[in-house]
C-alpha cells in the first residue's frame, strides 16, 4: 500500500531536511515505515530527480565516500503541496467513509 | 574503520548482480538506475558494521533488483493495469496502489473540468433559447407570408409592416414581382424569414433537451 505513497513520503522527508539516500531510510524507519526498502527509497529518489522534483549536491562525510544529499527544487514543492492537498481530501473522505458504522451491525 | 577496502569489491560485486537482475529493462531506463547506484550503496556499506554484509543489510541483490523496479513503474507509470502486476509480489496489500494514484489525480484535475461543464450547460441554454426565439418570431410573423417554395407572399403581409419598413411606392413596385432576388435587399424582416426555415428543424430537439 505504501508503494503508491513513496513519492509524497520521500519528498516530505526532504522538505523537512535534505539528506543523502541511506539517511532517508533511516528516518522513515524512524517514523514508523518500517516496510520500506532501501531499493523503494532509491528507486524513487532516482525518478524524482530524473522529472526535476529533487536537485543534488555531494558533501564528505567523517565516516567514508562523499555523500550525495537530494534537496527539492520549486517544482518538487509545487508536486509535493499539491500531493498533499489530494492527500488530505482522500483521508478526510477515507476517515468518513471508515467511520459508517455497518448496516447489519447492531 | 567502516570504509575498509574491502566494501568495494562487495559494492561492486552487489551492483553487478541488481544490473544482471535488471536485464530486462529498456537500456536508458536501466543506465538511468544503475548511474547512481553502486556510490549509493558505498554510502549504505560505510555505515555496516563490520560483521554485518550487505546482502544481509539490504537483502539479495535479486529481491533489491524486483523492488527497485517497482518503486520506478508504481508511480511513473500511474496506470492501474501497470500498477497491480508490478505490486502483485508482496502480497494483497498490494492491490490498494493503483486507487491511491487515481485518487489522489482527480481532485487536482476536478475543478476545471466542473467549470467547463457549466460553461458548456450556459452554452447550450444561450443556443437553445435563441433558437426558440427565433422559432417563434418566424413561426407568428415569419410563417404566414413564406409560401412552400420558400418565395415571400407580400399579399398577405399586414399593411403596417409593409408601410413601416418600406415606402409607399416601392412597396407598389415590388409587390407585382414577388419572389423575384431583389425583393430581398430592401426588406430585412423577409431575409430573416427565409433564413429561419433551415434552422426551424432542429429547434424543437434542441429546445427540449435543456
Amino acid at each position: 500500500m505504501l508503494k503508491g505513497l513513496l513519492d509524497i513520503i520521500v519528498l516530505r522527508v526532504l522538505e523537512i531536511e535534505d539528506a543523502y539516500g541511506y539517511e532517508i531510510l533511516h528516518r522513515l524507519r524512524g517514523a514508523g515505515f518500517d516496510e520500506l526498502g532501501d531499493a523503494s527509497v532509491y528507486g524513487t529518489l532516482r525518478r524524482l530527480y530524473k522529472a526535476g522534483y529533487l536537485a543534488t549536491y555531494v558533501l564528505p562525510s567523517d565516516s567514508g565516500p562523499h555523500r550525495k544529499y537530494y534537496t527539492l527544487t520549486p517544482e518538487g514543492r509545487g508536486y509535493l503541496k499539491g500531493m498533499h492537498e489530494a492527500w488530505e481530501d482522500v483521508s478526510a473522505k477515507m476517515r468518513k467513509l471508515l467511520d459508517i458504522p455497518e448496516k447489519g451491525r447492531s | 574503520m567502516t570504509d575498509n577496502p574491502g566494501r568495494a569489491d562487495e559494492v561492486a560485486a552487489y551492483r553487478q548482480a541488481v544490473e544482471a537482475h535488471l536485464s530486462r529493462l529498456p537500456a536508458a531506463e536501466r543506465a538511468e538506475l544503475l548511474a547512481d547506484l553502486e556510490a549509493h550503496l558505498g554510502e549504505v556499506a560505510a555505515e555496516l558494521e563490520l560483521e554485518s554484509s550487505l546482502v544481509g543489510r539490504l537483502g539479495t541483490p535479486a529481491d533489491y533488483a524486483k523492488e527497485l523496479r517497482e518503486a520506478v513503474r508504481v508511480s511513473s507509470e500511474q496506470t492501474p493495469a501497470q500498477g497491480i502486476p508490478g505490486s502483485g509480489g508482496p502480497g494483497g496489500q498490494g492491490a490498494f496502489v493503483p486507487p491511491a494514484f487515481p485518487g489522489i489525480a482527480p481532485p487536482l484535475v476536478a475543478p476545471p473540468r466542473r467549470s467547463l461543464t457549466g460553461l458548456w450547460i450556459g452554452l447550450g441554454v444561450g443556443a437553445g433559447t435563441l433558437v426558440m426565439v427565433l422559432a417563434m418570431g418566424f413561426l407568428f410573423f415569419g410563417a404566414p407570408f413564406v409560401s412552400d417554395d420558400g418565395t415571400v407572399n407580400y399579399e398577405d403581409l399586414p399593411e403596417a409592416t409593409v408601410e413601416e419598413s418600406r415606402s409607399e411606392e416601392t412597396a407598389e413596385a415590388t409587390t407585382s414581382e414577388s419572389g423575384s432576388s431583389e425583393s430581398e435587399s430592401p426588406w430585412d424582416p423577409t431575409s430573416e424569414a427565409e433564413a429561419t426555415p433551415s434552422e426551424l428543424p432542429p429547434s424543437p430537439s434542441e429546445s427540449e433537451t435543456p
